[in-house]
């Protein structure tokens, strides 16, 4: 006996769509399938197969769009889109204001920062409140509201890397070269560290022509690939969070950026000064001559004990839950 | 209190047509029927819809007994449905008297 079709087909509409979707859309159309290539007399099973095989295909894309956008496990993604959209928000907002403050003449070519800038800082901070939101809404099955979590951490990363890494220093130095001119400087502006893309932070010597000293490179270097880390870190803690019911109310949210702020504020500076008591500067007027490292302490540190409260927290969740069952 | 026509695209017409002259169908049937007009792969979403919508019903074939596997899913009209679809042809015959040469 043949196989039966549509097994697959059946099993992701069960793991994924809401009961009504399946027995409404989905069991029909495969005990159809089945009935088709059991009965056929015309033309030939393989057609029948195929042209089923087709119909799934169209059916999961028809549905993704329109038939299955009322299950109740993919309701809650038009909730996370209000984090989202006021983060980008606020960043824009941020940004026209620095823009405008720092360069008044240049406001025109302002936005050619915002979408780097919006990219690379509102998306990751986004992050938290939206997994937050997402792992505690209980329309979510445990094992969706984890996927999803990973997901969106790892998507935001994957849009962090080539903005934060290439877009965003092509923008700035672009945005630089308009403010120049406005300001009537002959020359266009040598590059600073903010302006190398990424592949040239991990040269030995600075390119030309910039304005960057080795030291200043192998921060920036340490800065801009610690803050790819962060997309990561906040999905993790935020997962967190929800578990131990730290992410049902407002307040919750501003808790947690508190914490992130702060964490990035304390750690940043402890993080200085392990470095500077474990090399102790040889000069007075260069701490950091003798502490090449300083920057790799400063920038990865506050990434670090983030993810170390978000596996504490996780921790003590999974031992809460151990003791309630 | 003000009624507008429910909308009704032009597959969810179809379907309330071939419901409307052959009782109770499965979906493949309305496939069959539709010559083309009705694909596989769109038929039963839009069956899921217009059962949302309440133009239709439907019941779950009965197994006989010791039959293993999914059941079929027969559909018929529902009063709303037969409503919607007299009041689309009336508005459409209305339409037609209106401008004969665009019918």
């Amino acid at each position: 006996m043949a196989d039966p079709l549509g097994p697959t087909f059946l099993r992701w509409a069960r793991r994924w769509l809401d009961e009504a979707s399946v027995a409404h859309i989905v069991e029909p159309m495969v005990a159809d399938a089945r009935h088709e290539r059991a009965t056929h007399t015309g033309s030939p099973r393989l057609l029948v197969t195929l042209r089923w095989r087709a119909a799934f295909l169209a059916t999961f894309a028809l549905g993704a769009g329109r038939g299955f956008a009322r299950p109740a496990s993919w309701a809650p993604l038009r909730s996370l889109a209000f984090p989202i959209l006021l983060f980008v928000g606020i960043e824009a907002l941020l940004e026209l204001l620095t823009s405008w403050i720092g360069y008044p003449a240049s406001t025109r070519a302002a936005p050619l920062l915002l979408v780097p800038g919006i990219v690379t800082s509102a998306l990751p901070l986004a992050v938290l409140p939206t997994v937050m939101r997402l792992m505690s809404d209980h329309r979510w099955r445990p094992w969706q509201a984890r996927t999803a979590a990973v997901l969106i951490g790892a998507c935001a990363m994957a849009i962090t890397v080539p903005m934060n890494g290439w877009v965003a220093p092509a923008a700035n130095q672009q945005f630089r070269i308009h403010a120049a001119q406005a300001l009537g400087y002959p020359q266009p502006p040598a590059r600073g560290a903010h302006e190398l893309m990424l592949s040239e932070l991990f040269a030995e010597r600075p390119p030309a022509p910039s304005i960057v000293s080795p030291r200043q490179l192998q921060e920036e270097r340490h800065l801009r690939s610690s803050v790819l880390l962060a997309p990561v870190s906040l999905a993790v803690l935020g997962a967190a969070l929800a578990r131990l019911g730290l992410a049902r109310r407002v307040w919750h949210t501003v808790a947690a950026w508190a914490l992130v702020a702060q964490s990035w504020t304390v750690w940043i500076s402890l993080g200085v000064w392990m470095a500077a008591m474990i090399a102790p500067p040889l000069s007075a007027s260069d701490p950091y001559c003798a502490i090449p490292d300083v920057g790799r302490f400063a920038a990865w540190t506050p990434h670090v004990m983030l993810l170390g409260t978000a596996v504490l927290c996780h921790r003590v969740a999974s031992a809460r839950e151990v003791a309630t069952s | 209190m003000k009624h507008t026509l429910p909308r009704l695209s032009a597959k969810e017409r179809l379907i309330l047509e071939h419901l409307a002259d052959g009782g109770e169908l499965f979906g493949l049937q309305l496939v069959e029927r539709s010559d083309g007009g009705l694909k596989r792969g769109t038929v039963y979403v839009t069956l899921g819809r217009m059962q949302e919508k309440g133009y239709v019903e439907s019941r779950q074939e009965p197994l006989p007994p010791g039959a293993i596997g999914l059941p079929r899913r027969l559909y018929r009209l529902s009063a709303y449905g037969r409503r919607v679809l007299d009041a689309w042809r009336l508005a459409e015959a209305a339409l037609a008297r209106a401008h004969p040469q665009e019918a």
